[in-house]
């Protein structure tokens, strides 16, 4: 009997992996429930007058200060990442008392880390813990994050399209437009070893491209990083999922709208930096332009500020993504901004509201002139003048 | 050859050796009137240091580098033996910028590397389009690709990018390749 017990017990460890790490935390004494909100009283009390900061003095105002998310949104964020956090720890997630650190200790410190961009060290001091736990620690949440959100950050379905093509025309008057596009750098340092030319942009800095594609709500429903600064952001553009889906006729394919006479088929608004194409519409260039063409711009350009708004966010919010990164592993650095951008949608998702002194207070990508995409597709050209066309029949 | 030549000249000064590698007399008591009459007839007591060569037609136009690194020491890697890479395309092909939306759609390979030494060995017409090209491994996260994470090569010069998809583990060859060439102004 009890051979035959073993065997059983073999194959059982190697279906579920999953239940084989939870008997192994049971070897460690886990903190109690009780103990779960203590992290936060006592990151409060050591944290809350701590010179440097300018902390709110209501604690729940406090708490979106040092984490970005109200403490409702925390508690869904851990929802999420509790089983892949609690279920492996090794051995440096065991706090000064031996106990494990709870998955709300885990995911406060990695929030922190995101938030501040401040050093490991500091942020483990702020938690009393070693740098090399926040690291641990942050990378955890990261892959957990990066794996259990991913329905925070996806291409609208049709009736979503819909409702985020009301949105614009309701906000800017433009028809069927369904979202704005923009990139950004996001600066960092290299390893003397690993200094190559390929990751200095026009600016002469380290940096690596992050492209957004950013509703009416300044959710991004589509993102592109991991590519090096030195492209232009029309390369990057063209290096994307996004521009083959919609360059074949499988993305912004939906209803085409007749406009006296005139088809405008779905599309999204983009700067300087794009080529102008029947789905992508950029400004016309400002010399010795049209009343029309003028009153195109400023529509046009008021919803693309909201690719730009939402990067400034994004950077503000997710301070990590602003400072310069000291020499952050190029593999691994995709993962921290796709983490800050799927944050950044639970935030919205979630209905929080962030303070106004939290997005950047310059443009998001300063330090770097527009770039100028002289493409121009004929039958863009078209659609914009037959947008231009429109949008001044509505003004007269 | 190098290593009798070395063994032979030790203990005596660079000028004695040029002089032997040439096939001039060396020592304190030089006859050179006789030794320029008798230049030409390469007698074996004019080389005394020297062994029989074993391309002796070779000797008189060696070029300076390989004299040079016998007499200094410069190691053997400057022998004439190493075979030189060729500094240009053997079949340049003609650049055009795409400058509408045609030419500048992305267009399809037949075959893509998958490592890095499979750049390198997939033929002579790729190696010479990679030519001067700096090589970049980068992960790419794209929200619009199936499994959003993929690992990518990037290939610049200047201001054109070839962007290949890396395939590490497979063997088998995809027709997923972005292979896109542009030159773009900057304002």
């Amino acid at each position: 009997m009890a051979p035959f017990q073993k065997k059983s017990k073999k194959t059982k460890k190697k279906k579920t992996k999953k239940f084989k790490k939870h008997k192994q935390v049971s070897l460690v004494p886990v903190e109690p429930k009780t103990s779960e909100t203590d992290w936060w009283d006592s990151f409060w009390h050591k944290n809350s007058t701590a010179p440097g900061y300018s902390v709110p003095g209501d604690e729940a105002e406090g708490f979106k200060y040092f984490f970005r998310v109200s403490k409702t949104t925390f508690e869904y964020i851990c929802s999420l990442v509790r089983e892949d956090l609690i279920s492996r720890p090794p051995s440096g997630l065991i706090n000064i008392e031996g106990r494990l650190l709870s998955v709300e200790k885990q995911v406060a410190i990695a929030l922190r880390r995101l938030a501040s961009g401040e050093s490991q060290v500091s942020v483990g001091a702020a938690f009393g813990v070693g740098q090399s736990t926040v690291s641990q620690v942050t990378w955890r949440f990261i892959e957990a994050l990066e794996e259990r959100a991913k329905h925070h950050l996806n291409w609208p379905d049709s009736n979503r399209m819909q409702e985020i093509k009301h949105g614009f025309e309701a906000s800017y008057g433009l028809p069927n437009c369904c979202a704005a596009i923009d990139a950004t750098h996001i600066m960092m340092t290299l390893p003397a070893v690993q200094t190559s030319n390929d990751w200095c942009d026009e600016e002469k800095n380290y940096s690596m491209l992050l492209q957004g594609i950013v509703d009416h709500e300044l959710r991004f429903i589509d993102i592109m990083t991991g590519l090096p600064g030195g492209m232009t952001f029309s390369r990057l553009l063209k290096c994307s999922a996004f521009f083959k889906l919609s360059e074949n006729g499988e993305r912004l394919n939906g209803s085409v709208k007749t406009l006296g006479g005139d088809d405008i088929r779905e599309y999204v608004v983009g700067g300087y930096s794009y080529p102008l194409l029947p789905w992508l519409m950029t400004p016309y260039e400002t010399n010795n332009i049209s009343v029309s063409q003028s009153n195109f711009n400023h529509k046009h350009g008021a919803a693309r500020l909201l690719a730009v708004r939402a990067f400034s966010l994004l950077k503000g919010s997710w301070r990590i993504l602003s400072k310069v990164m000291w020499r952050p592993d190029k593999r691994k650095l995709p993962s921290i901004i796709l983490t800050c951008c799927l944050l950044h949608n639970i935030i919205i998702d979630c209905g929080d509201s962030l303070h106004s002194d939290v997005a950047l207070s310059g443009h998001h990508d300063s330090g770097y002139k527009e770039q100028c995409c002289k493409q121009v597709d004929p039958s863009g050209r078209t659609m914009r003048d037959n947008l231009a066309k429109h949008l001044q029949q509505e003004h007269n | 050859m190098l290593c009798s030549v070395q063994t032979a000249k030790s203990g005596s000064n660079w000028l004695d050796r040029l002089r032997s590698n040439k096939g001039i007399p060396t020592g304190d008591d030089l006859d050179l009137d006789s030794f320029l009459l008798t230049a030409h007839s390469h007698s074996p007591r004019a080389r005394p240091n020297n062994p029989p060569r074993a391309r002796p037609s070779e000797a008189h136009d060696r070029p300076m580098s390989t004299v040079l690194a016998e007499l200094f020491n410069m190691g053997a890697t400057l022998t004439k033996t190493s075979k030189k890479c060729p500094r240009k395309q053997t079949n340049p092909k003609i650049f055009i910028p795409s400058s509408s939306s045609a030419a500048a759609a992305p267009s399809r390979e037949a075959a893509v590397p998958e490592e890095e030494e499979a750049v390198a060995d997939r033929g002579e017409e790729e190696g010479n389009e990679l030519k001067g090209f700096t090589k970049s491994e980068v992960t790419v996260i794209d929200t619009s690709c199936p499994g959003w994470k993929v690992d990518k090569l990037v290939f610049r010069k200047n201001n054109v990018w070839k962007v290949r998809e890396r395939k590490p583990k497979s063997k088998r060859k995809s027709n997923s390749t972005l292979d896109v060439n542009e030159v773009e102004t900057s304002k």
